[in-house]
C-alpha cells in the first residue's frame, strides 16, 4: 500500500480505538435507561393530565367575557343577562 | 457465549490492522479510516449481545460491519443525485496526497485502477485480492452470491489490467 501509515502506527490506532470502544455503554445498561425512560414518560403523562382535570373549566360566555374590555362589556346589553327565556309558542 | 469484551478484544488483536486497512482501501482518507474504524469497534461492542452466529463466523461479522462504516463514510461525501460509485476522481485524487513520499509509483497507480471499480465490485475485489477471502466468506460479508462475485471478480481485474495498460508508460 502506497499509504505514509507505518504498520506500528496502524497497531497503536488500533489500540486506541479499542480502549475508546470498551469505554462505551453496553446494550444491557442501554435496557434500563430505556425503563427509566418509559417511567418518566408516564410519569409526565400523569402529571399533564391531572393539571387538566384540575383547572376549573369556564362556560362559553365565561371566556368570551375574559376577552373583551370593559368598555366593549358595558356596551353588550346582555352582559346583564342571567338566563335565557325558554321560548314558548303561542 | 463470548463476552462483548472478549469479542471486541478478538476483533481488535486479531483482526484490527485487517479491518484498518479494509476501510482505508474504500475510504481512502487516514482521518475517514480512523473514524469509520472507531465507529466499527463501538458497534462489535455494544451489538455483541445480539449476534446469533457461530464464533467461526464472527470475522465475517466484524468485516460486515467495518463495510458498513466505511459505505457511510462515503454517503457523506456524495453530493444530491450523486453516487458512492461516482466518487472515483474525487478518491483516486486524495490517493495522491495520502500517499508517502516515496510510495512507488506502482503502487499508487494499482491504487488509482481499483478505485475505478465500481463500490460493490471493488469491494470483493479487495477482500479477495489484499484479505485473500474466499468466496463464501465474501458471500457472508456482502449478501452476495459466490458466483456474482466470482463475476464481479473477473470484471474488476480486466478493468484494473485496462487502466494499468492506459496509464503505464
Amino acid at each position: 500500500m502506497p499509504y505514509k501509515e507505518s504498520p506500528g502506527y496502524v497497531r497503536e490506532l488500533v489500540g486506541r480505538c479499542k480502549e475508546t470502544a470498551l469505554r462505551t455503554p453496553v446494550a444491557s445498561q442501554g435496557r434500563r435507561t430505556w425503563l427509566w425512560s418509559i417511567a418518566a414518560a408516564a410519569a409526565i403523562v400523569v402529571a399533564v393530565v391531572g393539571i387538566a382535570l384540575s383547572v376549573p373549566r369556564r362556560t362559553p360566555i365565561e371566556r368570551f367575557l375574559a376577552g373583551i374590555t370593559d368598555e366593549e362589556a358595558a356596551m353588550i346589553t346582555c352582559y346583564n343577562l342571567e338566563e335565557i327565556p325558554e321560548y314558548v309558542n303561542e | 457465549m463470548q463476552s462483548a469484551t472478549e469479542i471486541l478484544n478478538l476483533a481488535a488483536d486479531r483482526y484490527g490492522e485487517q479491518l484498518y486497512w479494509h476501510i482505508r482501501r474504500l475510504v481512502v482518507s487516514h482521518d475517514d479510516a480512523e473514524d469509520a474504524l472507531q465507529e466499527t469497534f463501538i458497534k462489535i461492542f455494544t451489538k455483541a449481545a445480539s449476534f446469533r452466529g457461530e464464533p467461526g463466523s464472527l470475522p465475517a461479522w466484524f468485516y460486515r460491519i467495518a463495510t458498513n462504516e466505511a459505505l457511510q463514510i462515503l454517503r457523506k461525501r456524495v453530493r444530491l443525485f450523486q453516487s458512492v460509485d461516482d466518487l472515483s476522481d474525487t478518491l483516486s485524487e486524495l490517493i495522491a496526497t495520502e500517499s508517502a513520499p516515496d510510495a512507488s509509483k506502482a503502487s499508487v497507480l494499482f491504487q488509482k485502477a481499483t478505485m475505478q471499480l465500481p463500490t460493490r465490485q471493488r469491494i470483493a475485489f479487495n477482500l479477495r485480492y489484499y484479505d485473500d477471502l474466499s468466496y463464501e466468506e465474501i458471500a457472508r460479508i456482502t449478501g452476495s452470491s459466490e458466483g456474482s462475485l466470482r463475476t464481479n471478480y473477473h470484471y474488476a481485474v480486466k478493468t484494473i489490467r485496462k487502466y494499468l495498460e492506459d496509464h503505464t508508460i
